[in-house]
């Protein structure tokens, strides 16, 4: 799949209780992400930004409301569904990159391919690998490269099976600012080369400014919505 | 985004409660060396309540664990009341810890399987500060609004309660500086804004000097002395 | 200190949270992880009491074994049996000295300590030295009797009345001082008593008379005294014993005791006639010589008395199986049997009024005939009852019963302790087989050990994240160890009470309900303290120590985790190499140094040497860790191969990941391995063990079946086909003589028929060094003339085979013959006489020279060699042909039984069943901590393989093909090290084995059920992993904070 997916989501609630009482940490959101946009969710701390993510990319179901990824309701299937769905169509990007501490930065990256039932996208495996500039350590464990190389691979690994969606949760969160800047490069990059939807979540404003929409949340509502610097910059959005 | 430093014009200039200077911390990983502080150095006024923010992985955590004496310096002297800590070997730093500086962490960092009060109380043990006149452990916590959750234990606390109890075990141990490491992280705004309440009127009430380290930009500007932390280095400004 | 003074306020004040109480609230208010660590310190106490309970159960059963053989438990013998009854004492009255002028009183009195009066009592003394008489002064019971010729009439002899049974008579005279006399006490008395009855004139102030009656009265008062014989026996010369003109060529045993002693000591067999009142038994080698039968009348010469005794003849009794009886009593050649053929047995009454009074009178004369004092004595039985324990603490109780026994007459009773020397034997057996049991289980609570440890350090990182807490509260490291050592010490006492729990029910469903019903309480309360010490040290070394270690890291620095692929401690050190090369030093020492059949120490019936069991115990360890190395090594070798494609998702990634973290998967096997190669280690040795028991008890017996037929109705060997009832396979006629004269040396000789022996009985060729078993058959059967020799023969009288022996043989009248053998071979031992034969002839050949037809017993092979099955041919041998002949049937059960070693006849089933048990359990944990172990350390990975998107079968299949491959790799290893140390058991315990075992049995059943279980294990450790991995939350991940 080359071209992005359009994410609609209703009404959405997802509420914990804790010692009794009901946290509503996403309370009643209606969002719609057009098909190959890039988005940043915004807000503080607490405001429901992750959650709202894990509900985005079928980590959880909600309390209420429905997510639909295309035409597919996201939020009406069972696990094993989700998670062939997640592993096909989605890559994350997670804040810490979790790679598998036992693989290569190429085999991490391979990995997400054998998931995906992709065994032929070998070439894109050592095509991302060179474009981001991580060659002389494709056969290094994670534990031997710097948190910015890892960055890279978690990166790589998010885009090899060419998603329709990629989730970022606080991608930049732990690099310093030139490899933040960096970091969201080549994110853009990647996500307008395949065309899929980048949904990006993080508390940095100077990222977020970098995307084509700005969503901003505060206690698990949707609080603004304005465009971002790339706004406009895409045909036919 | 400048962030400036205020302080009040009035107040005379004391010698501070605190001191970093020229603080170094390096992880070593394998092959790999992390370099957390690179000289950083800075000053808590005494009584004053400082802030300092800084983006994740900027090295707060580690600032904050070798001012609290919990860690040692790679490089550079931490100096409370003018006794370097980093001379002190961990017994003598125990002392002084429980004697003089409480730390709060980012999820509050109550064992798990006491209750409320019995974390208090456990403070007070270990700072070896119970005197018979002292305040009792139940007192703290209705200081704190949970005197109707006295017996809960952590996992059954909401994430503010989590906080204000922490709040409370920080105040057991009659502490002169106060230590609090992302006080309202994970707490949506209206919480948030309760917890920092509490912290100003005890803070107000006993005169204490605290840190505030945070990485949000509007809690850091309610603070007197503003510090930020970026890659390793202490600014202001 | 401000913080010590708080801290005790703190902890004395309502509502304060101490340190003891922090540890102790951590334990109880986080139950998965209490039990998580409580567990291999509960396997390694339960294991560790199971064992000694079991040995402490055991030592009853040691005992009962031990003093099953012995014949005779006490005798209790007169140290003066020919001590008159009559006893007299004389005394002087008055001062201790005398001057000259003064006169004293001297007194006689005499007791008639016999139970028949006494007639005829003459009294006779001589005026002591320096005084003299006082005439008119003398009288009797106060009653004044005449002088006889102006002397005391003591001097020519005073008769005085009768004494009846216990009666007492005195004779007083005065006495003058002539010369003043310094001390009375000094002064020689000659007074002396005799009578009809007794009459050698006994002694004045001899030691005070015991007879064996009142002996026995004193003796029926001792608690756990059940039976009490008297006894005599005697030694009169050749021709002693007469009837008509036949007389008893041979010296004569002659035994006094009455019918009851026929019943308490069964060893004593009656074979004719009964011995009634006024009767007296004789043996059928007497009654053979004299012509005689029951009924026949006999006359007895006895020393003293010019008159011979008649008696007549009630029956016959056969003392071949009486050992005991013959034993000498004296303490130079004590434990001797000096069998005699001819013997004669008189009632006691016979003894007492008749032959005692002849012999004192013998042995007052200028030259006795007799050459040594007969031995009276009583027989005991003791209580056994109260001996249904320990052996060290039955051995007390005789000890002590003893000394009770000596205390009633000191200086007059002398005990000889049969039951004792039995006891100290079983005593050091039962020391050796604590040990032996121990060093057998040992390797089983070293990695019950190991599991706690393993299990502890996972769970340490769980208390990581608390430590840091209460680090930044301000607790001190002293603080901090002081809680360590709560929680050590809490884990320590719980985990022991566990163990000790479990261990008692393992015990008690293993064994039998009660089993534990005849240990002593003093083992068991050792065995309770030595397993709570077991325990402690083992949570010391699971929770204190690493504890102790992860404490002195910094807070920060604990966040690095340690790289996935860092080589463990042990790899580096080559701790395998090491262990190896110690269990080679041990190994060759014990070779050096004599080997493994060491001579047995005093009080022990068979000797190990204990420190050659570390052999097998290092080469456990170090052979595991060796193997492990040797697979890390191969996966390393493999991975180096450049791996193009991924390949499939489960493949590929498992393959990466075992490759990778073999350092995990190491861990996990050597924990698994070495549970598996104890189990299979123990389960070898037992079968081979209790094979081999089988073996040696049938070359005790000859083979499965012996049957004596009695010396009275000796049988030939057509009998042989008597004794063929149902479940018989084959019987072989042997004759044995123990009079095989070789030069001047007697020798025992064993006449076979050279085809049936084969065929009954088993013949290993180790018996036979040089031929094998089938060629000196065949040598027996090719010359009529072959003969065998032992090798100790064949080397004292060098003699090699092909050579001439002349042999002087025993023939049907008692004359000797001169035989010519050739010898044919050698041979090592002899099915059927474990104390030793030196030579082995043709039956036809020997039957021939000596022309006796009879045999002495035969072998019988059965079709179905179990106990049970022995048993039954046994029986119907009984009732059938054993109904008209009488004969003895021994059986391999029996011989088992009689086996001398109470280390050889161990339970080793009951031990190896528990050690099974406990392998299960402990390879099933130690799976299960590698498979959780797994869960915990990789929990991050696995969520985010979940958020990936991985299939919930593929991510199942990942844990479980880690385990299955610790499983089966363990399982290999654990087989192959296992069955090393079963060889060097078998090797070291050889003293057990009376033939050495030729190799392992392999108890193949037993081992599948092993195999079967590990695997299960595994199964249910993966089925609840799956479950927790179904738990896993991806969501986790973005909440990282």
């Amino acid at each position: 799949m080359s071209a992005g997916i359009t994410l609609r989501l209703e009404t959405l609630h997802k509420e914990f209780r804790v010692s009794g009482t009901p946290v509503h940490a996403v309370d009643g959101i209606d969002l719609e992400i057009a098909a190959g946009s890039s988005v940043a969710i915004v807000g503080p701390s607490g405001c429901g930004k992750s959650t709202l993510l894990g509900l985005l990319g079928g980590l959880e179901l909600p309390t209420q409301g429905q997510v639909w990824l295309g035409e597919i309701e996201l939020s009406a299937l069972r696990e094993a569904k989700r998670a062939a769905l997640r592993r096909g169509s989605i890559g994350f990007v997670f804040q810490s990159y979790d790679l598998l501490p036992f693989l290569t930065a190429s085999e991490n990256i391979d990995f997400q391919l054998a998931l995906a039932g992709q065994a032929n996208g070998d070439g894109r495996s050592r095509e991302l690998i060179e474009r981001l500039g991580l060659t002389e350590h494709a056969q290094k464990l994670p534990d031997q490269l710097s948190g910015g190389q890892r960055q890279r691979v978690g990166i790589a690994r998010a885009l090899v099976h060419q998603p329709a969606l990629i989730l970022g949760d606080e991608p930049t969160g732990e690099l310093d600012s030139e490899s933040s800047a960096a970091a969201m490069d080549l994110l853009l990059e990647a996500q307008s080369a395949i065309g899929a939807t980048l949904v990006v979540v993080t508390h940095d404003l100077d990222i977020a400014t970098r995307l084509e929409r700005i969503v901003s949340l505060r206690d698990g509502r949707v609080v603004g919505d304005r465009s971002g610097e790339l706004a406009g910059s895409r045909v036919g959005a | 985004m400048a962030v400036e430093e205020r302080s009040s014009p009035a107040v005379p200039v004391a010698e501070p409660l605190a001191r970093l200077q020229d603080v170094f911390k390096i992880y070593r990983e394998g092959s790999i060396e992390t370099v957390a502080l690179r000289g950083a150095s800075l000053e808590l006024p005494r009584g004053m309540l400082t802030s300092m923010v800084g983006p994740s992985g900027s090295g707060k955590s580690t600032l904050l664990l070798i001012m609290a004496g919990l860690a040692l310096p790679s490089a550079g002297q931490v100096i409370l009341d003018g006794q370097d800590l980093s001379r002190l070997d961990e017994a003598a730093r125990a002392r002084i810890r429980g004697e003089r500086i409480a730390v709060i962490f980012q999820s509050g960092n109550l064992i798990p399987f006491l209750s409320a009060l019995e974390n208090v109380q456990l403070a007070q043990t270990l700072s070896g500060k119970l005197r018979r006149n002292q305040k009792l452990a139940r007192d703290l916590l209705v200081e704190v609004g949970l005197g109707k959750r006295l017996h809960h234990r952590p996992p059954q606390l909401s994430g503010g309660e989590v906080q204000r109890v922490a709040v409370a075990v920080a105040l057991a141990s009659e502490p002169d500086l106060l230590l609090a490491d992302e006080l309202t992280g994970e707490l949506d705004s209206a919480t948030a804004d309760m917890v920092m309440g509490v912290l100003s009127e005890v803070w107000q009430q006993r005169h204490l000097t605290i840190l505030l380290v945070t990485h949000n930009v509007e809690l850091a500007a309610r603070a007197d002395h503003q510090l930020r932390l970026i890659d390793g280095l202490v600014q202001r400004a | 200190m401000t913080g010590e003074w708080s801290e005790t306020a703190a902890e004395n004040s309502p509502g304060a949270v101490s340190v003891l109480s922090y540890a102790l609230r951590d334990l109880v208010r986080n139950p998965r992880r209490t039990l998580a660590s409580l567990t291999g310190v509960a396997l390694a106490v339960a294991l560790f009491s199971s064992i000694t309970f079991f040995v402490d159960s055991s030592a009853a059963r040691m005992t009962e074994r031990a003093i099953a053989p012995v014949a005779i438990d006490m005798q209790a013998g007169l140290t003066a049996p020919l001590a008159s009854p009559l006893g007299l004492t004389e005394r002087l009255d008055g001062g201790a000295s005398l001057a000259t002028g003064q006169t004293t009183t001297v007194t006689l009195t005499a007791v008639n300590g016999s139970t028949r009066p006494m007639t005829g009592v003459v009294f006779r003394d001589e005026v002591p030295q320096h005084l003299t008489y006082v005439p008119g002064s003398a009288t009797v019971d106060g009653r004044p009797i005449p002088d006889v010729g102006g002397e005391s009439p003591l001097t020519t002899g005073l008769r005085v009345a009768d004494l009846g049974a216990g009666g007492k008579v005195s004779i007083a005279y005065q006495a003058r001082a002539v010369q003043p006399v310094a001390s009375t006490q000094a002064l020689g008395l000659h007074g002396t008593v005799a009578s009809n009855e007794e009459p050698a004139p006994a002694a004045a102030n001899s030691p005070q008379p015991l007879s064996l009656g009142q002996l026995g009265n004193l003796v029926a008062r001792v608690p756990g005294v059940t039976t009490a014989d008297q006894l005599g026996s005697l030694d009169l010369p050749a021709g002693s014993l007469r009837s008509g003109p036949a007389t008893v060529a041979q010296s004569l045993r002659v035994f006094a005791f009455d019918p009851a002693y026929l019943q308490h000591y069964p060893m004593v067999r009656l074979t004719s006639g009964d011995y009634g009142a006024g009767t007296v038994l004789i043996s059928p080698e007497a009654a053979r010589a004299l012509g005689a039968g029951p009924g026949s009348s006999i006359a007895l010469t006895v020393p003293g008395r010019a008159q011979s005794l008649s008696f007549k003849v009630g029956g016959t009794a056969d003392f071949s199986k009486a050992d005991p009886l013959f034993a000498s009593r004296s303490a130079d050649n004590q434990g001797e049997f000096v069998q005699v053929p001819n013997v004669l047995v008189v009632p006691m009454a016979v003894l007492n009024n008749e032959i005692l009074p002849a012999l004192r009178v013998d042995a007052a004369s200028t030259s006795p005939l007799l050459k040594a004092p007969p031995a009276l004595e009583l027989d005991l039985h003791i209580d056994r009852v109260r001996l249904a324990t320990d052996p060290s603490v039955a051995a007390i109780n005789t000890q002590g019963l003893k000394r009770s026994i000596e205390r009633l007459a000191p200086g007059r009773v002398s005990v000889i302790d049969n039951l004792s020397d039995a006891l100290n034997a079983a005593k050091g057996d039962t020391i050796l087989a604590k040990i032996l049991f121990l060093f057998l289980g040992l390797p089983g609570v070293l990695l019950a050990a190991y599991l706690s440890r393993y299990s502890g350090g996972l769970l340490a990182q769980a208390q990581r994240r608390e430590q840091a807490t209460l680090r930044a509260r301000g607790a001190q490291p002293s603080h901090l160890l002081r809680g360590l050592a709560y929680t050590t010490a809490s884990v320590a006492i719980l985990g022991s009470a566990l163990g000790l729990g479990l261990g008692l029910v393992t015990v008690e469903v293993v064994l039998g309900r009660s089993a534990l019903a005849t240990a002593s309480t003093q083992s068991l309360t050792l065995s309770v303290g030595l397993s709570l010490l077991a325990g402690l040290v083992t949570t010391a070394l699971a929770l204190y120590l690493p504890g102790r270690r992860a404490l002195s890291s910094e807070t920060g620095e604990e966040r690095r985790e340690l790289s996935i692929s860092s080589p463990p401690a042990w790899l580096r050190l080559r701790l395998d190499l090491i262990f190896l090369a110690a269990a080679a030093v041990v190994w060759i020492i014990t070779q050096v140094s004599g080997g493994f059949k060491p001579t047995p120490a005093e009080g022990q019936s068979v000797s190990l040497s204990f420190y050659t069991l570390l052999s097998p115990l290092l080469g456990w360890i170090g052979a595991t860790l060796l193997a492990v190395r040797l697979m890390l090594l191969a996966g390393a070798r493999l991975g180096r191969r450049r791996r193009g494609t991924f390949g499939g998702l489960t493949v590929g990634t498992l393959g990466r990941s075992m490759q990778r973290r073999a350092p995990a998967l190491a861990s996990g096997v050597i924990a698994v391995s070495l549970a598996v190669a104890f189990g299979s280690s123990v389960a070898l040795f037992v079968a081979t063990y209790n094979t081999e028991k089988q073996a040696d008890a049938r070359y005790a017996t000859g083979s499965d079946l012996r049957v004596t037929p009695s010396a009275l109705t000796p049988q030939t060997p057509a009998f042989g086909a008597q004794l063929r009832v149902a479940g018989v396979s084959g019987t072989t006629p042997v004759a044995l003589t123990a009079n095989a004269l070789v030069g001047t040396d007697k020798r025992a000789m064993v006449a076979i028929d050279a085809t049936t022996f084969p065929q009954v009985a088993s013949l290993p060729n180790s018996f036979f060094p040089n031929l094998g078993s089938a060629a000196a058959m065949a040598a027996l059967q090719k010359d009529p003339a072959a003969v065998l020799l032992s090798t100790e023969m064949a080397r004292t009288f060098n003699v090699q085979p092909g050579d001439q022996v002349k042999i002087q043989l025993t023939d049907a009248s008692g004359k000797q013959v001169p035989v010519t053998f050739h010898a044919a071979g050698l041979f090592q031992n002899f099915p059927g006489f474990p104390q030793g034969i030196d030579l082995v002839s043709n039956l036809a050949y020997y039957q021939t020279a000596t022309g006796i037809p009879q045999v002495s017993l035969f072998f019988v092979r059965a079709t179905d060699p179990s106990s049970a099955g022995v048993a039954r041919v046994a029986d119907l041998m009984k009732a059938g042909p054993g109904r008209a002949t009488p004969i003895l049937v021994e059986t391999t059960a029996t011989a088992i039984n009689r086996d001398s070693s109470t280390l050889a006849a161990l339970n080793l089933r009951g031990l190896g069943g528990l050690e099974s048990v406990y392998t299960v359990l402990m390879s099933a944990a130690g799976i299960a901590i590698f498979v959780f172990g797994l869960l915990l350390q990789r929990r991050k990975e696995y969520v985010t393989m979940r958020a990936l998107g991985i299939r919930m079968g593929q991510l199942r299949s990942l844990v479980f093909g880690e385990a299955a491959v610790v499983a089966v790799l363990s399982l290999i290893v654990g087989a192959m090290v296992g069955t090393a140390m079963a060889v060097m058991f078998v090797q070291i315990l050889a003293p057990l084995f009376t033939i050495q075992p030729a190799s392992l049995t392999v108890p193949v059943g037993q081992l599948a059920v092993l195999a079967t279980l590990v695997l299960g294990g595994m199964g249910l450790s993966v089925l609840v992993a799956a479950r927790n991995l179904r738990q896993l939350n991806p969501v986790e991940l973005l909440r990282e904070e």
